[in-house]
This record gives C-alpha cells, sequence and structure tokens, in this order.
C-alpha cells in the first residue's frame, strides 16, 4: 500500500526530524564531494573546485594560527566539523527543511566529538604521561577544577551552537504565531506588515549560522590546541 | 489554584527570571569586549584577524555564562 508506506515515512520524518535532517547534510556534503572529486581528473578548475580550495587553505591558516602546527593531521576533523554545521546551520534555512543543529542531541554529539578529540590528539602529540601531566599543573589542587572545566565547557559547546540556532528558529515562530493568534481577524493584513521584521530576522539567523560555525570550529582548535600545547615550556 | 498549577507558574516566573538577570552581566561584559576591540582594530587594522579571532574565543568564554543560565532554565522548565 503506497498511502500506508507514505504515512509511515512521514510519520518517522516528523518523530526523527534531527536524525533525518542529519542524514540530508551528510548527503549533501558526501554529493558535493564526490562531484567535486570527479572535476579534479577534468582538465582547469571549476568554480566549484576553487571554492573548495579555497576552503581548504583558509581552514590550513586557521589551524596554523591557532595551533601552531603544521595542519595535516587536523584538517580532516576540523574540517569535517566545520562543514557539517555550517550546512547544518544553513539548511533550516531552505523551507520545509530544520537546521539539525536545532537540536540538542546533534550538538551534543558534536561536542563529545570534541571531548574526545582533546586526548587522542593531545596524547599522540605529547605522550601519555606528559598529557596526564597537564592535568595537575600548575597545581595537584587543580585537577577536579580541570576535569570540571573540559566537561563544562564540552557542555557550553553543545548549548551554545544549540541555543543560538533553535532560537533563532523560535523567534520567527513567536514573530508570526504571537500575530496571528492575537489579531486573528487581521490576520492576512498584520502577516504582510511583520515582513520586513522576519525578513531582518531570517538574515540575522543567516549572519548567526555562519559565526556559530565558525565559532564552534574556532573553539574546538582551541580545546584542542590546549591540549596538544600543554607542556610546551618554551614557544618556538 | 492547585499545588501543581502553582508549581508550573513559579517554574515559568523562575526560569524567565534566571536568564533576564543571568544574561544582564554577558551582555555587558560582551559589549565591553567588543568595544575594546574595535578600539584595537581602528587603532591597528592590520592586526585585525588575531584581533577577531580572539575576541569571537573570548566572547565564546563570557558567553558560557549566560548559556549556563540557559541551561539551568530548561532544567527548572522541564525537569520534574
Amino acid at each position: 500500500m503506497p498511502a500506508d508506506v507514505w504515512t509511515a515515512i512521514s510519520d518517522f520524518v516528523a518523530a526523527n526530524q534531527a536524525v533525518v535532517m542529519s542524514w540530508g547534510v551528510m548527503a549533501l556534503l558526501v554529493g558535493l564531494s564526490l562531484v567535486v572529486r570527479r572535476q579534479l581528473h577534468a582538465p582547469g578548475i571549476g568554480r566549484l573546485q576553487s571554492t573548495f580550495e579555497l576552503f581548504m587553505e583558509m581552514l590550513c591558516d586557521l589551524i596554523r594560527e591557532i595551533l601552531r602546527l603544521e595542519p595535516g593531521p587536523y584538517v580532516p576533523l576540523f574540517g569535517t566539523l566545520f562543514l557539517f554545521v555550517f550546512v547544518s546551520n544553513l539548511f533550516g534555512m531552505v523551507p520545509g527543511l530544520h537546521s539539525p543543529t536545532g537540536d540538542l542531541s546533534v550538538t551534543a554529539a558534536l561536542a563529545v566529538v570534541v571531548l574526545f578529540a582533546v586526548p587522542f590528539y593531545g596524547v599522540r602529540a605529547r605522550g601519555l604521561g606528559n598529557y596526564l601531566k597537564g592535568y595537575v599543573r600548575p597545581n595537584p589542587f587543580l585537577l577536579p577544577l580541570n576535569i570540571l572545566s573540559e566537561l563544562t565547557r564540552t557542555l557550553a559547546l553543545a548549548v551554545r551552537l544549540f541555543g543560538n540556532i533553535m532560537s533563532g528558529e523560535f523567534l520567527l515562530l513567536v514573530v508570526v504565531g504571537v500575530v496571528t493568534t492575537t489579531l486573528r481577524g487581521y490576520a492576512s493584513v498584520f502577516i504582510v506588515a511583520t515582513f520586513p521584521l522576519t525578513l531582518f530576522l531570517a538574515v540575522l539567523s543567516l549572519i548567526v549560522a555562519v559565526i556559530q560555525a565558525y565559532i564552534f570550529t574556532v573553539l574546538a582548535l582551541v580545546y584542542v590546541g590546549a591540549g596538544v600545547e600543554r607542556r610546551i615550556k618554551t614557544p618556538q | 489554584m492547585d499545588a501543581e498549577t502553582y508549581l508550573h507558574a513559579v517554574r515559568l516566573i523562575v526560569a524567565g527570571a534566571t536568564m533576564a538577570i543571568g544574561s544582564i552581566a554577558p551582555a555587558i561584559a560582551e559589549g565591553r569586549a567588543l568595544t575594546q576591540a574595535l578600539e584595537s582594530i581602528a587603532r591597528q587594522p592590520d592586526a585585525s584577524g588575531t584581533i577577531s579571532r580572539t575576541l569571537f574565543v573570548g566572547l565564546a568564554m563570557v558567553e558560557s555564562t549566560a548559556i549556563y543560565c540557559l541551561v539551568m532554565s530548561f532544567i527548572i522548565l522541564f525537569v520534574k
């Protein structure tokens, strides 16, 4: 029965909106990457390829400036984080779609990735002993605080992204919703009247989407950088 | 008004107050940081890249206070 299948599918999408939207973002990113990869073999540089090369260059510069290390091993993780968060934030701008990052579970998953990336890169760069010693510096009394700060900054990372993206969508909903419920009779007139306001809010959330993706990546880099550089006494 | 409704009203008021009071200080602090950063960029446009990146990280750190308030108000609202 096609009708049953369709209702089942729409029920599933409604119940697992964040998951389905994440799949959409992943499919978009993988598809774009495949297209760009195919273009690599063609002669000349296409528009898409130059966009991606520009992005890669900016990412490498960012990593080099923050970590003061060669960006090689850090590019895959942070490039993926940035692209995923960036595309997810902008996904909500398309009518009918929602930002996966407007869901706390998605941003929490991303933050947990960062939480585990810190010891991973730290141990790889400094060795296990040196990395663990970083927790008792400058003084063993600060051990609980160091561990606590690692957890709370992960929480803040997740809630920051979630709050910013969710509030953007919510604000639009509230503005339109308040107008339509309080001025029921003249709703259509007032929706037209609030159009400039909603347009402004949409532009604002567009800016927030780009800035938050950047902030998420930079903060993740700073956290990893703190884990990697913890024991360096004489920076070159 | 029964106890359940009363509790719900208190929850709403306290969550709103948490957010309202808790975002005052971060807002002032972020404004000050932004002012300083703009002044520095006006004085030394060459360093604008470093300044704005540090500004973003600093703002994120300042913002975490407001984020903890948001988490607290969520807990107040939704954890029964």
